[in-house]
C-alpha cells in the first residue's frame, strides 16, 4: 500500500518535473533569442511574448497529468 | 602585455547575440547591383547599417564603421565566443596596429593614430606605447619583447627592422600572428578561415612577383594549404602557367593578363562563397564570422564606390566582393 503511494508520487513528480526542466531550458533560449530580436526590432514584442509563452504549455500539461495521477482521474 | 583587450564582463548569452546578429545583417547591402544602377551612387548606401558613416566627403567614416561594427561584437560575446572569436579580432587588429606603425614611419599626425585607435580592440598598454612613443623602433622593441605571440614566434624583430625595414617587420609580425593562430587550439572553422586567408595571400605575393618580375624575395605565410615548396619552384621556374592552374583551382578563374587587383577579388568573392557554406556547417560560429565577414567586404565595397564613382559602373561591379 505505502509503496504504490510512493510509486504513484514518484511518478507525479516525475511527470510535472521533467516538463518542467525542458521548459525552462527552451525558455532560456527563446528568452535569451527574444531579448536579441527585441534589441534589434522593438516592434516585435507580441511576437516573442508568444514564442516565449509557448514552452509553458509543456509545464502545463505535464501539471495536468501529474493531478491526473495523484488524484487517480 | 596582452595584444587585445580584456574584458571582465561576462557577455550575453550565444541566442541573444546570435539574434541581434540576425536582426542587423539585414541592413547590409546584399544586392549591388541595384546600388550601382541607381541614379545617384552615394544615395543608395543611405540604406545600409554604414548610414551614419556614409556622408559626403568623409570616406574614412566607412573604415571607422569597420572597426566600430566588430568592436560592438566583441563586447556583446560571452567568454566562449571571445575565446572561438580571438584569432579573427587579433588579425583585425594587426592591420590597426600596422597602419599606426606606418603613420608613424611616414611621420603621420597624431590625431590619425588617435582617431584609428579609438574604436580599436587594442590592449590598453599597446594602444598608450603607440600614442606616446614616437619612436618606431622603440615601438617594435617593446612589441617583440612584450607581445606573447611576436615573443614566442618571431624572435629578434628589431634585427629584422633594422636589416630590412618597417616591410620585414610587418611581413616577421603578420607569420607571427599566423603560425600563433594555426598552431593555437583555434576552433576549426577559424582555422579553416585563416588558412584560406594564408593561401590567398600567398596566391596574391606570387602573382605580384611573377608579374612585375620584381628582384625581392617573395615572403609566403607559413600555415596555408599550398605548400611553400610549391610556391617556391613556381616562382623559381617562373612558371605562369603553373600559377594559372594553381589560382584557377582556387578561384575559376583564368589569369591570363590579369592584374594583381582582381586576382585578389577572385579569391575574397571565392572565400565569401566558402563562408555562406560554412554557416550551415557550423551554426552559431558559421553566423557570426559570415557576418563579421561581410561587414569587412561591405565597407571595403562602399570605399571602392566612393572613390570611383566617376568611373564606368561595369568596371566597378567587377571589383566589388560579393
Amino acid at each position: 500500500m505505502n509503496l504504490e503511494k510512493v510509486l504513484t508520487a514518484f511518478a507525479a513528480a516525475l511527470a510535472i518535473g521533467l516538463p518542467a526542466l525542458a521548459t525552462a531550458w527552451a525558455q532560456s533560449k527563446i528568452g535569451a533569442a527574444g531579448a536579441g530580436t527585441l534589441a534589434e526590432k522593438p516592434e516585435l514584442s507580441a511576437t516573442i511574448i508568444v514564442l516565449v509563452a509557448i514552452p509553458e504549455t509543456m509545464v502545463i500539461l505535464g501539471f495536468v497529468v501529474a493531478s491526473m495521477i495523484l488524484f487517480g482521474v | 602585455m596582452e595584444f587585445l583587450q580584456e574584458i571582465n564582463d561576462i557577455g550575453y548569452p550565444t541566442e541573444y547575440l546570435l539574434a541581434r546578429i540576425h536582426g542587423r545583417r539585414l541592413s547590409l547591402l546584399g544586392d549591388w547591383d541595384r546600388v550601382l544602377s541607381g541614379p545617384d551612387i552615394e544615395e543608395n548606401p543611405a540604406s545600409s547599417n554604414l548610414r551614419e558613416f556614409m556622408t559626403a566627403g568623409a570616406p574614412a567614416g566607412i573604415w571607422e564603421s569597420h572597426q566600430k561594427e566588430p568592436a560592438w561584437i566583441y563586447h556583446q560575446m560571452n567568454s566562449r565566443l571571445r575565446n572561438v572569436f580571438q584569432p579573427y579580432f587579433m588579425h583585425l587588429e594587426l592591420n590597426t596596429l600596422l597602419t599606426c606603425l606606418r603613420y608613424k614611419t611616414g611621420k603621420g599626425n597624431s590625431t590619425e593614430i588617435e582617431r584609428l585607435l579609438y574604436f580599436s580592440l587594442l590592449s590598453k598598454a599597446i594602444k598608450d606605447v603607440l600614442k606616446t612613443d614616437t619612436d618606431v623602433p622603440s615601438v617594435i622593441n617593446i612589441l617583440g619583447k612584450k607581445v606573447s605571440f611576436i615573443r614566442d614566434h618571431c624572435a629578434g624583430l628589431e634585427l629584422v627592422f633594422l636589416k630590412d625595414g618597417f616591410m620585414g617587420a610587418e611581413q616577421e609580425i603578420t607569420n607571427a600572428l599566423f603560425k600563433y593562430i594555426l598552431n593555437a587550439d583555434t576552433h576549426p572553422l577559424i582555422k579553416r578561415f585563416f588558412v584560406s586567408i594564408a593561401d590567398a595571400r600567398n596566391i596574391i605575393t606570387l602573382h605580384k612577383h611573377l608579374r612585375w618580375d620584381t628582384t625581392s624575395s617573395p615572403f609566403f605565410i607559413e600555415g596555408g594549404n599550398i605548400r611553400k615548396s610549391i610556391l617556391s619552384k613556381i616562382l623559381q621556374s617562373y612558371n605562369a602557367e603553373a600559377l594559372a592552374t594553381l589560382v584557377y583551382k582556387h578561384t575559376g578563374l583564368h589569369i591570363e593578363g590579369t592584374d594583381a587587383a582582381r586576382v585578389e577579388n577572385a579569391l575574397q568573392r571565392r572565400l565569401t562563397g566558402r563562408i555562406k557554406k560554412w554557416e550551415r556547417e557550423f551554426a552559431d560560429i558559421g553566423l557570426i564570422l559570415n557576418y563579421l565577414w561581410r561587414c569587412a567586404m561591405e565597407a571595403k565595397n562602399l570605399s571602392i564606390i566612393y572613390h570611383g564613382r566617376e568611373i564606368d559602373r561595369g568596371i566597378l561591379k567587377e571589383e566589388l566582393v560579393y
